[in-house]
């Protein structure tokens, strides 16, 4: 079971990136298949875990057309994406992890704002694969410390 | 923290856009692979707080059920886990076995799908003697995203302790009135070059053999005894058939002649023989007298062989598993259609005896190990009528090819060559003669 208002709220957010996108687009029509897929998506019953993954990666395009569109659009679209994404997904975040949520799109709101003030797409690049770097390291003693503590210190 | 294939194809595909937004400059490209690498991420804080509340929700009893063993019996240990899984989470429970000792069966491993409580029962088995430490116990938590696993063995998930004994001090102590009885360094006619032991002299040892400079430092005569030398002849195996096979027929009969003739030749021409038999004993048929212990190894002696042994190998399931084998049977047979007791009896021995070959006793195999790796130096001949559960035959085989010794397997009635065929390629050997 999904947590409705969650729902709505994200996809309130993608609307509102498609609007803000559809007054600068010259070729309109392209949204309406990549939409489509991504709506199709949410009701693609596959076993396991592929239908998830069907679900992300419907979103990729959906994203990288509005982003051409209008690039803050594309932005917007991401957030309520990953709202989506991550809050209808119950095995993924439980009640108490919203909090989580807030620092990640925060990130990728800073993220969008370095990828528009670049000229050239090297810098984001970088700092991109830096972060996940450090994800990676911080996650890595997290884990680290956590199973050290139940570990025989001898 | 180790990524699942379905994390792993959301980092690829991010690497490819990221790749594509790099050469073709677009930057709705790399907004494109932000998603895909957001969520392996966000699942990764999860998957941190989630082991940190399984971590600390475990709760784990062990017991066993004697802390005093002799070296190489069998060990009941019972782990009860009460453990949290969170939603789209599994554990697996891993028992983590002290070192110098082998599960009876398979690793012992407790798989969660739900939160509570689950328990299990093993049996290990200590090789080496000395204070044994339960190690303790590995979680492995996955999730779509990531698996990862953590040993715990601080104290609160270690333990007990078992004192592991060796044999010897187990055994019965000797008395005057059978003396060398259990003695298996045996001294022979012949001497050998190794000094035993020293002892003190009795009255009619070889002077030669007294050790002048022990004598002297304890102030009494002490002699040297030498190990014995003695010829190890090949290994004749005979392989009985089942107690409920006829024995009068005209091939069992020629097997045991010629086996006879075999044993007789090799006591002529090396002095000794070494025979082993299988006899298949039907533990089934001492059930009746099964809860008096000295009546049923009374009875698994007389049926196993009119004669004293010098090894024994059981090939048998532990007796508490034989007892609730029975027990359940035995309630199982009553619902359906009672019968007599010999029709009980009879089905019994139906489902002990197609358990055999797949039941793994390493007792038996190491007893055979020994048998083989001691025994024959010159080669080994088994007489079979290769009928039924040849899966004993098969231990002895691998034992011996893994050893390189030469191995001849005897059988009569094998006159259709396309049988013979099918045998010789299912039991791995180059040949089987035919008893004529």
């Amino acid at each position: 079971m999904t947590n409705l208002p969650d729902i709505i709220a994200s996809v309130t957010v993608v609307i509102l990136g498609v609007m803000l996108s559809l007054p600068l687009s010259p070729s309109w029509i392209v949204l309406v298949p990549v939409a489509l897929l991504f709506i199709a998506s949410r009701f693609v019953r596959i076993s396991g875990d592929q239908s998830f993954l069907v679900r992300v990666f419907s979103g990729v395009p959906f994203v990288v057309v509005l982003a051409t569109l209008s690039f803050w659009g594309g932005v917007i679209i991401l957030c309520g994406i990953i709202g989506i994404v991550l809050l209808g997904e119950e095995k993924i975040l439980s009640k108490d992890s919203y909090a989580l949520i807030i620092p990640v799109l925060i990130l990728v709101i800073i993220l969008g704002a370095i990828i528009d003030a670049s000229n050239h797409m090297l810098l984001p690049v970088v700092i991109l694969t830096a972060c996940a770097f450090v994800f990676t390291g911080l996650f890595g003693v997290m884990v680290y410390r956590e199973k050290r503590a139940y570990r025989c210190s001898s | 923290m180790r990524p699942t294939r379905f994390t792993r194809a959301l980092l690829v595909a991010a690497g490819f856009l990221v790749l594509a937004a790099l050469l073709l400059d677009d930057p709705a490209l790399l907004l494109g692979s932000i998603l895909l690498l957001v969520v392996p991420c966000a699942a990764a804080m999860i998957f941190c707080k989630r082991l940190k509340r399984v971590l600390s929700a475990v709760k784990l009893v062990r017991r066993v059920s004697r802390d005093l063993v002799p070296q190489g019996s069998v060990l009941e240990v019972e782990v009860s886990v009460q453990c949290e899984v969170p939603l789209g989470s599994s554990i697996v429970f891993w028992e983590i076995l002290p070192v110098d000792t082998a599960p009876e069966n398979e690793f012992p491993k407790i798989p969660f799908t739900f939160s509570g409580n689950q328990s299990i029962t093993y049996r290990i088995i200590p090789r080496v003697h000395g204070l044994i430490r339960m190690p303790g116990t590995r979680l492995e938590l996955s999730d779509r995203f990531f698996s990862t696993s953590a040993d715990l063995t601080a104290p609160a998930y270690a333990g007990p302790d078992i004192q592991v004994q060796p044999v010897p001090y187990f055994e019965q102590r000797k008395t005057l009135a059978d003396p060398g009885k259990q003695e298996t360094n045996r001294v022979r006619v012949f001497k050998g070059m190794e000094i035993r032991m020293f002892r003190d002299y009795h009255e009619g040892d070889d002077i030669k053999s007294v050790d002048w400079k022990l004598s002297a430092k304890h102030g009494k005569l002490i002699v040297r005894e030498y190990t014995g030398i003695e010829k190890q002849p090949g290994l004749i195996i005979v392989d009985l058939p089942l107690h409920s096979l006829p024995r009068d027929t005209p091939e069992f009969i020629r097997m045991v002649k010629h086996a006879t003739g075999e044993v007789s030749r090799e006591i002529e021409t090396q002095g000794t023989a070494s025979v082993v038999l299988i006899s298949g004993v039907n533990i089934v048929a001492g059930l009746v007298s099964e809860r008096n212990r000295l009546h049923c190894m009374t009875f698994i002696r007389e049926h196993a062989h009119p004669c004293e042994r010098l090894y024994s190998a059981y090939r048998l399931r532990m007796r508490n598993d034989l007892r609730s084998l029975n027990v359940s049977i035995g309630r199982e047979k009553k619902q359906q259609d009672p019968g007599t007791m010999q029709q009980y009896l009879d089905h019994l021995e139906n489902v002990v005896s197609s358990g055999i070959p797949k039941y793994k006793n390493p007792e038996f195999y190491a007893r055979c190990s020994l048998l083989v790796r001691n025994g024959p130096s010159g080669g080994i001949r088994i007489y079979s009528m290769l009928k039924g559960d040849l899966s004993h035959i098969r231990i002895i085989l691998s034992i011996a090819r893994q050893i390189g010794i030469d191995v001849k397997i005897f059988s009569p009635g094998l006159s259709d060559a396309a049988v013979r065929s099918r045998l010789t390629r299912s039991l791995g050997v180059t040949g089987i003669e035919a008893i004529s």
